[in-house]
């Protein structure tokens, strides 16, 4: 038996494969792009995804919620002080007899606009800094990185601070102190990345095919950091929400009768012994803010970590 | 290293200078100039207020007169409170704040680094699970809320802790809690992942081959490496506390620099903020230079200046 010659088998033995077989060599899963993997692997993360509804429900109630409501941020209600939560007041009432729940959705719009400047800086100001810097490299690189270093050496909210006392308190005051501060962590960020990318082939042959420098800087390096890019922003949100509400706590920030829920808290203050309520409310708001969006960004991290790919 | 450490030095220095250049600019571009109040002072008065505050002299000879100043040890007269410097505000005010941050750290390490290294040792079990949630409600509450909770349950509900004032030592826990809150949490996540990193490598398995107890193994072998990255955060963590320290001796009442500070903002005294912001910024770079050299040492691996 083992001298059998292939030719010594007669053909009737064989016979060709059904279409069924043939079938399982083909790839039948479509090949998926980096950013639908990313996307697959953030939506099995629970709590990415919980933090990413709140977010959206957060946005959609400081968008759509005080037009909904009876009350402005700012109607006072004299004969129904300090209210517990009720049918009427949902989140009852504050020491001047204005509606918290109002009050607090207003906040929402103060702090997710902040969040979303803060975004805003961070992906232009942030980015573009830390490109140019990392792709010119040498002289640029070691004075444009000193710049950030003496910004970044002391904390960020005190820049702020100095900021807020020449500008003055408000709103507006708020967004131009943080604009003018919160790029630098991007900055480096992104520098380190360009810094490492540059030296890599793709850059080489875009160079070699003629592509100019603000071509290879904002279509073959910034695309390819977009993940801790994304990173840096998710994270950095919080950040600019928590600096706000710092600012209006100590007294810098929006002036009354604005309504942000650091001020909220503030307000709250003196009146914890008997309306602690008051200060329950806006808590909760800044807090599951901030829980959202840490949720978010872990799972991001997690996400768009190519180490932690499967 | 000795250069390593003079380059350093050299840095931090330089950064110093420029801050205090920036703090100097900003706070002279404000419209009208610190004498100005709501009341007209007599135009003699101002005369003589405006030379003994050398603010008759051009911008620049203002500028060397602060450095000299500064050089000297002296950073100026408040313009709020009659008659004290700020060399008097930082003197009395920063050994309390200094204090309340030394307690403050003191818990946080004494939670944070426990609590990371069981979590992970007990990996995905329920304690944790239980450190990391802790771990994740302390990065996301700010620290103004949880001090006003703390304040709620132990000083109002409770009443076994006195809600403000620097009396006793009652009055250190519950805003030095509050001030740890959030870094205690951060390293408790920090040690986690450094100690889940330390003991998936060769060395530690070596050890356990030998035979060597758990025991041994965790706290000898791995803790010694695992506690390295910490040290790196010495440096955000200070700067934690001083930034803390305006919100959480505002809400408590106790007499430090953060506090001062914040007052000094709202009462518009230029040469306290300036003072205290360019004695903050030192605090910060010195602290950061010594982290930075002591991790040198620690981890040859690591020489951040070259």
């Amino acid at each position: 038996m083992a001298n059998t010659k292939i030719a010594d088998i007669s053909a009737d033995k064989f016979r060709p494969l059904p279409d069924t077989e043939k079938k399982q060599n083909e790839i039948v899963r479509p090949s998926i792009t980096y950013w639908q993997d990313v996307w697959f692997r953030l939506k099995q993360n629970k709590r990415a995804t919980l933090g990413l509804y709140i977010i959206i429900f957060l946005l959609l109630l400081a968008v759509f919620g005080p037009l909904l409501s009876p009350y402005s941020y700012s109607d006072q209600f004299l004969d129904k002080q300090g209210l517990g939560p009720s049918k009427e007041f949902w989140f009852g009432t504050d020491t001047l007899g204005r509606d918290i729940f109002v009050r607090v959705l207003y906040g929402a719009r103060i702090s997710l606009a902040v969040g979303f400047l803060a975004s805003v800086i961070n992906l232009t100001i942030g980015v573009l800094y830390g490109g140019i810097s990392g792709y010119f490299g040498g002289r640029v690189d070691n004075i444009m990185m000193r710049i950030v270093d003496m910004f970044y050496s002391i904390p960020l909210i005190l820049y702020v601070i100095l900021l807020m006392v020449i500008l003055g308190p408000g709103l507006k005051s708020i967004f131009i102190a943080l604009g003018c501060i919160y790029w630098v962590e991007m900055a480096r960020i992104v520098r380190g990345q360009v810094l490492s990318l540059k030296e890599q082939e793709f850059v080489l042959a875009a160079r070699a095919l003629g592509a100019d420098t603000k071509r290879i800087l904002l279509r073959h390096l910034i695309p390819n950091c977009m993940g801790p890019i994304i990173i840096t922003v998710t994270m950095n949100i919080p950040k600019a929400i928590f600096t706000e509400a710092f600012l209006s706590f100590i007294g810098l920030g929006v002036s009354a009768p604005m309504a942000s829920w650091g001020m909220l808290a503030s307000e709250a203050m003196p009146a914890i012994r008997s309306y602690p309520h008051i200060l329950f409310f806006p808590a909760m708001a800044i807090s599951i803010t901030m829980l959202a969006f840490n949720f978010l960004g872990d799972g991001l991290r997690d996400a768009l970590d190519p180490r932690l790919r499967k | 290293m000795f250069k390593f450490v003079l380059n350093r030095v050299f840095s931090s220095v330089i950064t110093i200078i420029l801050i205090i250049t920036i703090t100097f600019a900003l706070m002279h571009s404000i419209p009208g100039d610190p004498l100005t109040r709501d009341k007209e002072m007599p135009e003699q008065i101002r005369q003589n207020l405006m030379e003994k505050y050398h603010l008759d002299e051009p911008l620049w000879k203002q500028y060397f007169i602060y450095l000299k100043g500064l050089a000297t040890g002296d950073m100026g007269i408040s313009m709020k409170y009659q008659g004290v410097t700020v060399n008097e505000i930082i003197a009395e005010s920063f050994p309390i704040s200094a204090q309340l941050g030394l307690v403050a750290i003191a818990i946080m390490l004494l939670i944070g680094i426990p609590a990371g290294i069981i979590s992970a040792l007990r990996q995905n079990k329920w304690q944790d699970h239980l450190a990391m949630f802790l771990a994740t409600l302390g990065v996301a509450i700010p620290n103004f809320v949880l001090a006003t909770l703390l304040i709620y349950i132990f000083g109002v509900k409770l009443g076994w802790l006195p809600t403000s004032r620097w009396v006793s030592w009652k009055s250190v826990i519950m805003p030095s809690i509050a001030l740890a809150g959030y870094s205690a949490a951060y390293i408790a996540r920090l040690t986690r992942s450094s100690v889940l990193e330390v003991i998936q490598q060769d060395y530690i398995r070596t050890a356990k081959a030998k035979g060597l107890p758990e025991r041994v193994v965790v706290y000898k072998h791995a803790l010694k490496n695992a506690l390295i990255p910490i040290v790196t955060y010495l440096g955000p963590l200070t700067a934690g506390i001083l930034t803390g320290s305006f919100v959480v001796e505002k809400i408590f009442a106790i007499p430090g620099l953060g506090q001062y500070f914040v007052n000094s903002i709202s009462n518009r005294d230029y040469t306290v903020i300036l003072g205290v912001t360019v004695f903050y910024a030192s605090f910060l770079v010195f602290m950061n230079m010594i982290v930075d050299i002591v991790y040198g040492f620690i981890d040859p691996r690591i020489r951040v200046g070259k």
